[in-house]
């Protein structure tokens, strides 16, 4: 039976960890990208084949599930497998990062990539090897199941008047990778900051939610990476709430290019409220009830 | 049969590399310090052993030999050894390839003493982590 292969090995240092005492999930997504490279480079693409050609694997749906917390001082790894390399063009695999010591999950990352012409933002088609490879490589797993589908209100593809603006300003060199274009890190990094605009709209600051010793902590998310993020560009960011059950609550974000409208990211989010001392989901708090109703519907799904 | 153990494997980022246009030397020693917590682990000196112990072992001397340039988006990868362990200190022995071409591209012996988290000074090495260590010696690379 075919076993994934480790495609990250580290460690979970204090300054990826955030106020919450926990690795921040931006984090989990720079090591998984690292997993991606070594994945490809098991696939006969190595760096060397990427900067040649100008192509890079990139990203266009990603589902994640957050399953333990990460502390300073944790040691991981990540194993990936490939699922299947289709016709069309779709690299679908996964990553499933375990803290070592323990041997608990910690993530699960279920990928869709394709080869891109950096030039054109283009999909092109695999070289020949390389399907042969991933052929070889790809294995039923079927012991690693993808993760259940998403229950509950989905995202409108559209952008409802009343979504809330939570960021607004530009790609910066420092946050692109080497082909100029923003790696999941630093989308995650903005979508997580402006989260916290959104609960702001929902009646619970953050300096609020610290008075109470409670934090947050995301569970889900569905990524989908419609148009390749280049540097240069201006962006904003409009958020919605999908709804709140009695602990996990859900919301989304779309990365707009602030020039054209055009819809270049967006991200289902599901997570919790949890008590800081005893590290457990508790009820999202009164203020985020009595909020929701309005934020839904402004939000354009009831 | 070899005692290196993989510690590290990872990939250089663009804001890791300099105006020389290579991966900056302070993020060599970047992952040599991430690498050092698998090995650590290794040893028997796991998370929860500092948390709980409030001991671990902290670097007091390096000599680094920097083989190869690295450029953003190379893959590499480290394995990791003990060259001595005595009463309060371990030597640590790392080298770094790249994933790609194979090629060595930093070795690092890593001379480090066993500290008290609370007292804040070396702490004699429990006899069960330099018994551990021993099933990770190596030599070092040339030597």
């Amino acid at each position: 039976m075919k076993q994934p292969q480790v495609t990250y090995r580290g460690c979970v240092n204090a300054w990826e960890c955030d106020q919450w005492g926990h690795q921040n999930v931006q984090f989990y997504l720079s090591k998984a990208s690292d997993a991606q490279a070594a994945l490809c480079a098991a696939l006969g693409l190595p760096p060397s084949y990427f900067r040649q050609t100008r192509r890079a694997v990139l990203p266009v749906a990603d589902r994640i599930l957050f399953q333990r917390e990460l502390r300073a001082g944790d040691i991981l790894a990540i194993r990936s497998g490939v699922r299947s390399l289709d016709p069309a063009g779709t690299l679908r695999f996964f990553s499933a990062m375990r803290n070592e010591d323990t041997g608990g999950s910690a993530a699960f990352f279920e990928t869709q990539a394709r080869l891109t012409d950096l030039a054109s933002g283009a999909p092109i088609p695999w070289p020949e090897p390389v399907m042969e490879r991933a052929a070889a490589l790809a294995g039923p797993f079927s012991d690693i199941s993808p993760p259940p589908d998403i229950t509950g209100p989905r995202a409108p593809g559209r952008i409802a008047e009343g979504l809330v603006l939570t960021y607004r300003g530009s790609v910066e060199s420092w946050e692109c990778d080497e082909t100029e274009t923003v790696p999941p890190r630093f989308h995650i990094a903005r979508f997580a900051d402006c989260a916290n605009q959104l609960f702001r709209h929902l009646g619970i600051a953050k300096g609020t939610l610290r008075e109470q010793n409670m934090g947050t902590a995301a569970l889900d998310y569905d990524i989908l990476y419609r148009v390749p993020v280049r540097v240069g560009k201006t962006v904003e960011i409009k958020s919605g709430l999908l709804e709140v059950r009695e602990k996990v609550f859900r919301f989304f974000h779309h990365l707009l290019d602030s020039v054209s409208g055009e819809i270049l990211t967006s991200i289902e989010v599901a997570a919790v409220f949890f008590d800081l001392t005893a590290r457990k989901s508790v009820p999202a708090p009164e203020a985020v009830r009595a909020n929701a109703q309005r934020l839904l519907a402004a939000s354009g799904v009831i | 049969m070899s005692n290196f153990i993989e510690t590290f494997r990872g990939r250089v980022t663009p804001q890791e590399c300099d105006h020389l246009g290579h991966m900056n030397v302070q993020f060599y020693i970047a992952k040599v310090s991430d690498a050092a917590w698998t090995l650590m682990h290794a040893i028997g000196m796991t998370p929860d052993y500092i948390r709980t112990r409030r001991k671990a072992l902290a670097a007091v001397r390096q000599d680094v030999s920097y083989l190869r340039e690295l450029k953003a988006g190379d893959l590499v990868v480290i394995e990791s050894g003990v060259l001595a362990a005595g009463e309060a200190k371990v030597t640590f022995y790392h080298r770094m390839n790249n994933v790609e071409t194979g090629v060595l591209a930093m070795t690092a012996k890593v001379l480090t003493v066993n500290m008290d988290l609370d007292k804040r000074r070396a702490a004699p090495l429990a006899p069960e982590i330099r018994e551990r260590a021993q099933a990770y010696r190596v030599r070092e690379e040339g030597a």
